[in-house]
């Protein structure tokens, strides 16, 4: 960029001035505040910014009021553009005209790219304070001062580089703390660390299955051992519970050893023959039973055996029963009729009120006629008298019935003879028996009389019991029949008093018939009629008493036969019976005897046959048992034996051994296999001890085995726990994680550092290779300033020095201040010359030769008409021998540019 | 026939490089490589397969995990209810060790010793199947171990399991080195391999297959992961791929729009995140950062963005978790005037890894430090990241 003219509206002093510049180069003459400095000031003003109101002194603000700015035409690529800047904030407003359009700021920089306004201040712009520099020039310095004007943007870079360096910091420090780099990789061990714990969680697990398999193979070694344990307990239990039967099966065994056998055939015979005993002798028994029964039928008091004894008395006796039995009929029936006779006789008697010894007389037939006139004429006076009489009679009767009546009602009237002759007879009676119960044989007859005595006092007591007994009833009846006499009595004595007028009539009828009958020996007073009828009755009295007398003869005749046969039988009394009631009862009693005997030898017939038949039975049931006995001693004695009950004893005993045989065999088969184990073992305390012993270990065992399975149940639910433990994982995820953050950090960095580390290697070896280049330039730009004086340049690592002509080196702080500006000036130059190809800016060369020789003046003119090929060239200088060594139309007098010269006003 | 290839489950395997992410996608992911497997076993049964390969890898041994023994036992036993045996070998990762703890599986698993071995079967279509393999008792297994797998079986099928990778180099071959060359030595029907992540087919006829993992774990395993379910038509093998990703790792680019604001760019990214069907982890790479104003690309540069999408998102469902952004200028733009020559040889000088490594020995406490920073993606993503912290100083100018 070369500028072709500078348009100033408003800047320090300068306001509407136009300078044209030449291109290769322009000298600007001036004395001082010429403006010299304001102009260089208004060029890098334009170009990079105004100064700022923070930068109060270094503004140029017009003070006539003229517009701040101005412009530049440059020729750039071969173009012409306008750089215009107003004032305005950020150093201006900035318009750049290229080709007719209008840029910004922007534009700006990319023209003046790489270049900066410090560069173009390190670079282009020279003055007097900056040549100082050269004494504090190190190499590392002048490196970094060649890196940062080396290449383009070159400072730019190392600042990006600076600020990629604190950004670096940010994240790490090789020496920090605190930055996420540095935390992480600090932290990260941790993470190790607990990835590391999480997995021993997989050893544990290892661990755990090495103990669970030693575990679980003890465990089922235990399991076995207790199964083993258990079985070989539960065979000692099932022995102890055999026990028992096992004692028994030794006392069995013991018995059976001292036992002998017995043969029970012989008691099956035995016992067959006792049954067969048994049954005989029970039939034994019942035929004598039978005979006994036989023999009792027929005689069961004697009575038979008094008949046998006495048949021949008593055969004929029974041969005249019949015959006796006839006597009694005829006895009773003439009794009977005796007693029909008696009785017509004695009431003929009581009718006619005759004496038994004074009967009157039959009447003759004339007498009867007399009588029967008599009668006939009294007939009439009798029937009434007799109806009255009848009536009188009657009611006679109903008195005398009515005073039986009350006299038997009447309570207090119960004494009688009869009673008290009943008693008597009773009591009598009584003692009669008992006395005759305690008198000895024959004379119990008395007891008999006794007892006929009781019997009839008894009877005489019981009618009185039953008077007794109506008396209640009666008493009522009684008052009413007193009553009732009393009318009846009335009623007799009507009648009586008729009668008596009867009788009257009659009384001479009486008389007369009174006569007749007291020859006849009757009765006066009895009445005709009563006579004649009489005579009827008399005849018949007449005729019933010889009868009587007859019958009475036949019959004390009968009786007499009769009480003979009775007393034939006096020696058979204790059969019969006394025979002292009366005909029909002995009739009875004899009868019944026979009848008896009859059947009893009937009897006798007929059990004949059973008699022997059971009396065989006897004899032959008799032999048989014997025969029996005899063979049941017989095996006994086969047995050698003498009793039943020895033999009994045997088979008892037999039964008893066979039992415990069978019981032996029971337990033997019930034993079975365990036997042999029993018969090992001494004793049951013995085997006891055993079980408790095993029992013992057996609950050890499972004491242990229990922990094991504990052991093993917790080792499972620890491994379950371990299986489903993904700690591991998620603290492995998360060691990733922090690898992928720390990865991605340390890239970040890493990136940073080696944008630094490439930056600077770009810039050095841009630098690097213009070095040699630059040095070669300064030398031979110092060998120009200093007339060749001094030949080379010498950069080390602290040191730069300069080689003399002479071959003397000199360092930098040897060199006179002239000398050294001009080693300075010679590398700068040599620097914007070579750098040229990337930024080519003016190079702004404010007076800064003071210290120069005329000599080395001429020579840095020179030099910088000769720099002019690569950069314009503008010097401000107020050296009027410039313009002697300059062309003229290159040498501008900044006075005679016509311009406003207006002092820069310092506020 | 029809089988499951899988191989390098490493359930229960942690992600790398995530810095920060909501509890909920914490537990996806460390449910993922469960829930893959879960999807692995799922689709063994539903399919009603003859037989489940394991080619190696299906844990870490490292993780010693407790968890990842009892979930492969209690899977092992859902295949063990339907008959399905499995056919397991051991690989790198998950190496037999006699002293670790291993849970017993059920019997239908079948487990292939460290000397080549083989299993027979006999497939529901009665086809007679041989599988053979081994298993790695050792974390390096630098011998081919091909020389010992036995010829072709007389069955119906051979399939070869084996956990490696292809020979490289003698300093690389690590793992079972094989060539395919030998492999079609053995004129087996099917190579089940594993031990690569990266799905990829080897060669077609027979089919030499590596099905990758079931869940990618880094940035480093991007995209849809899975297994092959295997069929055979008429002797032909017919691979249908199985997804089992959970959740996605991808790098997505964003070319920015000139004059674009914060919020459009916001907009704009959580539209693109959201396209997914996948739940996501994404690297964002915004292109063309030049277009950026200073102001936005410095807030941008302070995580700004990230963080206010990473806000936006982090209930999305399903989840997409922008887990890096990174800018990323158009090229060969010179950010000095400075000649670029001299960025060029100073960049050589400066972004070498022994630079790199030197510069970073204040942080070689730590080995995983180390590590990364030695990965040549670490010094391609430093390389980018000065470059562009340059380039945003440039663009901050």
């Amino acid at each position: 960029m070369r500028i072709k003219t500078v348009t100033i509206l408003g800047f320090g002093k300068w306001h509407d001035q136009t300078i044209d510049l030449n291109t290769d180069y322009q000298v600007l003459y001036g004395q001082n505040e010429a403006g010299k400095t304001t102009l260089t000031a208004f060029i890098k003003g334009v170009l990079f910014g105004f100064a700022t109101a923070k930068q109060r002194y270094e503004q140029y603000v017009p003070k006539n009021g003229a517009q701040y700015g101005g412009e530049l035409l440059v020729s750039y690529h071969n173009r012409d553009i306008v750089i215009r800047r107003l004032s305005g904030k950020f150093g201006g407003d900035v318009t750049v005209i290229d080709q007719g359009k209008e840029f910004g700021a922007d534009y700006l920089a990319d023209l003046l790219a790489p270049a900066d306004e410090a560069l173009f201040t390190q670079i282009f712009e020279t003055n007097q304070q900056d040549l100082n520099q050269i004494f504090n020039l190190k190499q590392a310095d002048f490196l970094q001062h060649l890196l940062t004007i080396g290449a383009v943007g070159s400072h730019e870079w190392l600042d990006f580089a600076k600020e990629l360096d604190k950004e670096s910091q940010k994240i790490f420090k090789p020496s920090g703390r605190k930055w996420p780099l540095n935390v992480a990789l600090k932290n990260y061990p941790e993470l190790v660390q607990s990835v590391s714990e999480a997995s021993r969680g997989y050893q544990e697990y290892e661990a755990n299955a090495r103990r669970l398999q030693r575990t679980v193979a003890t465990m089922t070694n235990q399991q076995k051992q207790v199964a083993e344990l258990k079985q070989r307990q539960a065979h000692l239990q099932h022995l102890l519970d055999r026990w028992p039967s096992y004692a028994q099966w030794q006392t069995r065994q013991k018995q059976l050893e001292k036992a002998t056998p017995f043969d029970l055939t012989i008691d099956e015979q035995y016992q067959a023959l006792a049954v067969e005993r048994k049954r005989n002798v029970k039939a034994l028994a019942e035929a004598k039973a039978e005979l006994a029964t036989i023999q009792e039928t027929l005689d069961q008091t004697g009575e038979f055996r008094f008949y046998q004894a006495n048949q021949a008395a008593l055969a004929p006796l029974f041969e005249q029963l019949t015959e006796q039995q006839k006597r009694v009929q005829l006895l009773s029936l003439q009794q009977t009729q005796s007693a029909q006779l008696a009785s017509e006789k004695a009431q003929l008697a009581a009718q006619y009120q005759w004496q038994p010894d004074q009967l009157p007389n039959p009447l003759t037939d004339e007498q009867c006629a007399q009588l029967e006139q008599a009668a006939a004429e009294m007939n009439e006076a009798t029937t009434t008298s007799q109806l009255l009489t009848e009536q009188l009679a009657d009611l006679e009767a109903q008195l005398a019935a009515q005073n039986a009546a009350v006299n038997q009602s009447e309570p207090q009237a119960t004494p009688t003879r009869n009673k008290r002759s009943g008693q008597l007879s009773l009591l009598i009676g009584v003692v009669v028996f008992v006395v005759g119960l305690f008198l000895p044989g024959a004379l119990k007859g008395i007891a008999i009389a006794g007892l006929a005595a009781l019997g009839y006092g008894g009877y005489l007591v019981w009618q009185n019991k039953q008077i007794d007994h109506d008396q209640p009833a009666q008493k009522a009846a009684w008052q009413q029949a007193l009553a009732k006499l009393d009318v009846l009595q009335a009623q007799k004595q009507t009648k009586t008093a008729a009668l008596q007028a009867q009788q009257a009539t009659l009384q001479t009828m009486h008389e007369q018939s009174a006569t007749l009958l007291a020859q006849a020996g009757y009765e006066t007073t009895m009445p005709i009629s009563q006579v004649l009828a009489m005579q009827h009755a008399l005849s018949r009295m007449t005729q019933l008493i010889t009868t009587l007398k007859q019958q009475q003869a036949d019959n004390q005749a009968l009786e007499a036969a009769l009480d003979t046969y009775w007393h034939a039988f006096a020696f058979a009394r204790d059969w019969v019976g006394a025979l002292q009631g009366s005909h029909e009862e002995n009739l009875s009693q004899v009868s019944q005897f026979k009848a008896r005997m009859t059947q009893l030898t009937q009897d006798l017939a007929q059990s004949n046959e059973s008699y022997r038949y059971y009396q065989q039975q006897v004899t032959r049931l008799t032999a048989t048992i014997e025969e029996q006995d005899a063979a049941q001693t017989a095996l006994l004695a086969k047995a050698n034996l003498t009793t039943a009950a020895e033999l009994a004893s045997c088979v008892a005993d037999e039964q008893q051994r066979r039992a415990n045989e069978q019981r032996q065999a029971d337990l033997k088969r019930e034993l079975a296999a365990d036997l042999p184990a029993l018969q090992a073992i001494a004793s049951q305390e013995q085997l006891k001890q055993q079980v408790a012993q095993i029992t013992e270990q057996v609950a050890s065992l499972t004491n242990e085995l229990q922990e094991q399975q504990q052991a093993v149940a917790q080792l499972r639910v620890a491994q379950a726990q371990l299986v489903d433990n993904d700690r591991y994982q998620q603290q492995r995820q998360l060691q990733l994680q922090e690898q992928a953050k720390i990865t991605d950090l340390a890239q970040e960095w890493l990136a940073k550092q080696l944008a630094i580390d490439w930056i600077q290697a770009t810039l050095k070896a841009a630098s690097q290779e213009r070095f040699p280049r630059l040095l070669e330039k300064a030398t031979q730009y110092f060998a120009i300033l200093t007339q060749n004086r001094y030949i080379k340049i010498n950069f080390d690592d602290t040191l730069m020095t300069v080689l003399r002509t002479d071959q003397v080196l000199f360092e930098v702080g040897e060199l006179s201040q002239g000398t050294a500006e001009q080693l300075y000036i010679a590398l700068r130059f040599a620097f914007a010359e070579e750098v040229a190809d990337v930024v080519s800016l003016p190079l702004l060369v404010d007076d800064g030769f003071v210290n120069f020789d005329d000599q080395r003046q001429v020579a840095v003119w020179t030099l910088l008409q000769r720099l002019s090929e690569a950069n314009q060239v503008i010097y401000l200088t107020a050296n009027p021998r410039t313009k002697a060594h300059f062309e003229a139309d290159h040498w501008l007098n900044l006075a005679e540019v016509g311009l406003t010269h207006d002092s820069k006003e310092i506020i | 026939m029809k089988f499951i290839h899988a191989a390098d489950a490493h359930i229960d395997s942690p992600f790398v490089g995530l810095k920060q992410a909501p509890t909920a996608l914490w537990e996806t992911i460390h449910a993922s490589t469960f829930t893959a497997f879960k999807k692995l076993i799922q689709t063994a049964i539903d399919e009603a397969v003859d037989f489940v390969l394991l080619v190696g890898d299906s844990f870490d041994q490292e993780a010693q995990s407790l968890p990842v023994q009892k979930f492969l036992k209690q899977q092992f036993e859902r295949l063990a209810a339907v008959d399905i045996p499995v056919y397991l070998s051991y690989g790198n990762h998950d190496y037999w060790d006699a002293n670790q703890v291993h849970f017993e599986f059920p019997a239908n698993v079948h487990v292939f010793g460290s000397e080549v071995q083989s299993f027979e079967l006999m497939t529901k279509g009665h086809e007679s199947v041989t599988i053979v393999g081994f298993s790695y008792d050792q974390r390096w297994l630098s011998t081919d171990r091909v020389a010992a797998f036995p010829t072709r079986a007389s069955t119906t099928y051979t399939i070869g399991t084996l956990h490696g990778s292809p020979k490289a180099t003698v300093d690389t071959d690590h793992y079972a080195p094989f060539t395919l060359s030998e492999l079609n030595a053995c004129h087996y029907d099917y190579w089940a391999l594993g031990h690569i992540h990266k799905r990829q087919i080897l060669q077609e006829r027979p089919a030499i297959v590596y099905p990758g993992n079931l869940q990618g774990r880094h940035k480093n395993e991007p995209g849809e992961k899975g297994f092959y379910l295997v069929t055979t038509k008429e002797g032909q093998f017919d691979l249908t791929f199985k997804p089992t990703t959970v959740i996605e790792w991808q790098r997505q680019s964003f070319e920015v729009m000139p004059d674009m604001s914060l919020t459009q760019l916001q907009t704009a990214l959580s539209e693109q995140l959201m396209q997914s069907d996948h739940a996501s982890l994404v690297a964002l790479e915004l292109t063309h950062a030049e277009r950026l104003t200073s102001d936005l690309l410095q807030r941008i540069n302070n995580g700004e963005l990230l963080a206010v999408l990473q806000d936006q998102l982090e209930n999305s469902a399903p989840l997409h978790w922008p887990y890096a952004l990174k800018l990323r200028f158009a090229a060969q733009k010179q950010f000095s005037q400075i000649d670029q020559a001299y960025w060029q040889e100073a960049a050589e000088a400066i972004l070498t890894p022994e630079n790199i490594l030197e510069k970073a020995k204040p942080l070689m406490k730590e080995n995983f430090i180390r590590e990364a920073i030695e990965t040549p993606e670490f010094q391609a993503d430093l390389k980018d990241l000065v470059t562009t912290i340059l380039q945003e100083k440039k663009m901050g100018d």
